[in-house]
């Protein structure tokens, strides 16, 4: 039998440790006062300036795992990209959306070429976070060398135009987000080729509702299966065979927090 | 019992057969197809030949056909003013135009003085204005005016020629025109402000404040037929998507969000009877939903088009707003042209 690897970290995700452990009790247990130093994986909470606290803390010993890694100094965390290529960090993110496994499930499934994307979402966070979300859903789904062309941005919501790449070919992405209260948070992709459209709405672990994925063509509409699980017990629940993050995986997420900074979101 | 009301229609394409003549097949009590006059006399014969009435061989005659009460205008975009105009003044009770209301501002003029001569009520073929799913949230809509911060519009829809089938046996298709003079582009942009983004441009514009200012920041032409588009309008801002590609699955969502509420309208594709769209208001993470009701905008409209034709007045919107609609999709066609020719955004 497998011994349970004990998780410590920040007091902010302590909670959250707490919840995923419950539900994985032969994998992981949360640490106790006498397992000081003894954690496998350390959660740290995705808040600025969680590269330079990451890079402070991470050991060759344990799994580091950022909860919903946020704008941050793209500088500190192209350094920890260096550090980690050194071979003195296994970090590995948890993203809400990007990594909700629907997300992982339906890149899988979209065989056509994708010719436009278009995200909305609802936030009661900032713009620039939800359109960092949406950044990140596009890499997660596949988008390339994302450049922005236009920012239409009032006080509690942006409009931005991206160009991008799908394999070969270019695709023009929208991502539109909204500051409301109105609705629970979440976040809508639509991915379009010719005759296809790849479709998923994710809604965050703010709630314990699982993400909607289909493909839709000439034929029919296929619903994916619908998977009750959030992206964090997602990813703790595969880390022992998980790969850490690449440095360049690293630096991509770096060109992202670079790409949303320059779009001067509040 | 009241008199049923004669029609007359000026143009007799796929659109009066496709969606006209069955709404009226379902209010036989209220109206009766009086004359009919196309420029290709081939087609009003077809109309007439479904459902009776006479075929005119002249616009003049139609207008001094006793038998029309009320005139349908379903020419081309850019014969719409002078006939709107020239009904209004031939007496007639009440005019139905296609969208758009004309082809440029200057036509609407003509509408505008024909309208104030005469006191002729008009409908634009807006079907969505009369959908019942969007008159039961406009208490929503009035507060959404004032508070949105951003409005979507998103109509993704397969090819039109299966939902025709479905509303009619139409006939073969009429013969392709002759491509466009002048830059492809930019006329495939103005085809899809002016004939797709048009359905909700005045359920888009009630967003709005009265008279708001618009700039479009980006605009790209999608293949094989679409459009995406951005608009800021003053503290708004405005998405504007619409995609034509082979897939089956009709999508046709309006949706407009204020810090605290959010309205969100889906529509059944155009030419089918699907019964109306269905309204939802979220407020609070609690979400109330308006439909759907039996009727669709397009039955809706001709309740109207018989109210007003009995003199019983029915909420429509005024010329001025109408104009104002078209106004507001013309300034969006057009920017979203000028930003094309400079290379997109």
């Amino acid at each position: 039998m497998m011994e349970a690897l004990i998780i410590g970290g920040q007091p902010e995700t302590a909670a959250l440790v707490a919840d995923l452990a419950a539900t994985l009790p032969l994998s992981y247990r949360p640490a106790a006062s006498q397992d000081e130093g003894r954690s496998a994986v350390e959660f740290f909470a995705g808040d600025q300036p969680w590269a330079t606290r990451v890079a402070e803390s991470s050991s060759d010993k344990s799994w580091i795992v950022v909860v919903d890694p946020g704008l941050d100094d793209a500088d500190a965390i192209s350094s920890l990209a260096d550090k980690v290529e050194a071979g003195s960090a296994r970090i590995a993110f948890s993203e809400s959306y990007a990594g909700d496994p629907a997300v992982e499930l339906l890149r899988g499934q979209i065989a056509f070429a994708v010719t436009s994307c278009k995200m909305h979402g609802v936030t009661s966070g900032s713009l620039a976070g939800a359109i960092f979300t949406q950044v990140r859903l596009a890499r997660a789904i596949g988008l390339r060398s994302l450049a922005a062309k236009d920012v239409c941005a009032v006080d509690g919501g942006a409009l931005v135009t991206f160009s991008a790449r799908f394999g070969e070919g270019d695709v023009q992405f929208g991502a539109l987000a909204t500051i409301s209260s109105a609705a629970a948070p979440r976040h809508v992709v639509k991915a379009y080729g010719a005759g296809d459209i790849a479709s998923l709405t994710l809604f965050g672990s703010d709630t314990a509702r699982p993400g909607e994925a289909a493909i839709i063509d000439a034929t029919g509409e296929r619903q994916l299966p619908t998977i009750y699980e959030t992206a964090h017990r997602a990813l703790l629940r595969g880390l022992r065979e998980r790969e850490p993050l690449t440095p360049q995986e690293l630096r991509d997420f770096a060109t992202d927090v670079r790409l949303v900074q320059s779009l001067d979101l509040v | 019992m009241n008199q049923r009301i004669g029609v007359g229609f000026v143009g007799a394409g796929g659109v009066v057969r496709s969606i006209h003549l069955p709404a009226l097949a379902r209010m036989a009590d209220d109206f009766y197809v009086g004359a009919v006059w196309d420029i290709n006399p081939q087609a009003a014969e077809t109309v007439v030949a479904r459902v009776g009435g006479r075929v005119v061989e002249s616009f003049e005659e139609l207008l001094a056909d006793e038998s029309v009460d009320v005139l349908v205008v379903c020419t081309p975009a850019r014969c719409h003013a002078d006939h709107v105009a020239r009904g209004m003044r031939a007496g007639k009770r009440a005019i139905l135009c296609e969208k758009p209301l004309a082809a440029t501002i200057e036509d609407t003029q003509l509408i505008l003085e024909a309208a104030a001569e005469t006191n002729v009520p008009l409908i634009v073929g807006a079907m969505h204005r009369f959908d019942p799913a969007w008159t039961a949230v406009l208490d929503v809509v009035a507060e959404l005016r004032a508070e949105a911060t951003s409005v979507r519009s998103s109509i993704v829809l397969p090819f039109n020629a299966r939902f025709e089938q479905w509303a009619t046996e139409a006939g073969p298709p009429a013969a392709p025109g002759s491509p466009p003079e002048g830059d492809m582009s930019q006329y495939l942009m103005r085809l899809g402000v002016t004939e797709l983004a048009i359905h909700d441009m005045p359920l888009v514009r009630s967003f709005l404040p009265e008279g708001q200012e618009v700039t479009v920041t980006s605009a790209s032409l999608l293949s094989p037929f679409g459009y995406n588009i951005s608009v800021s309008a003053g503290d708004r801002v405005v998405d504007l998507f619409g995609y034509m590609n082979a897939n089956w699955a009709p999508c046709w969502e309006l949706e407009a969000i204020s810090p605290s509420t959010a309205l969100h309208v889906e529509f059944p594709p155009s030419f089918v009877r699907a019964g109306s769209g269905v309204s939802t208001v979220t407020r609070q993470s609690s979400s109330q939903v308006f439909g759907p009701a039996q009727k669709n905008g397009y039955e809706k409209e001709w309740e109207a088009m018989r109210d007003l034709a009995r003199g019983k007045g029915a909420a429509i919107p005024s010329v001025e707003d109408v104009i104002a609609d078209f106004r507001f999709a013309l300034t969006i066609a057009e920017q979203s042209c000028a930003l094309l020719a400079k290379g997109g955004a």
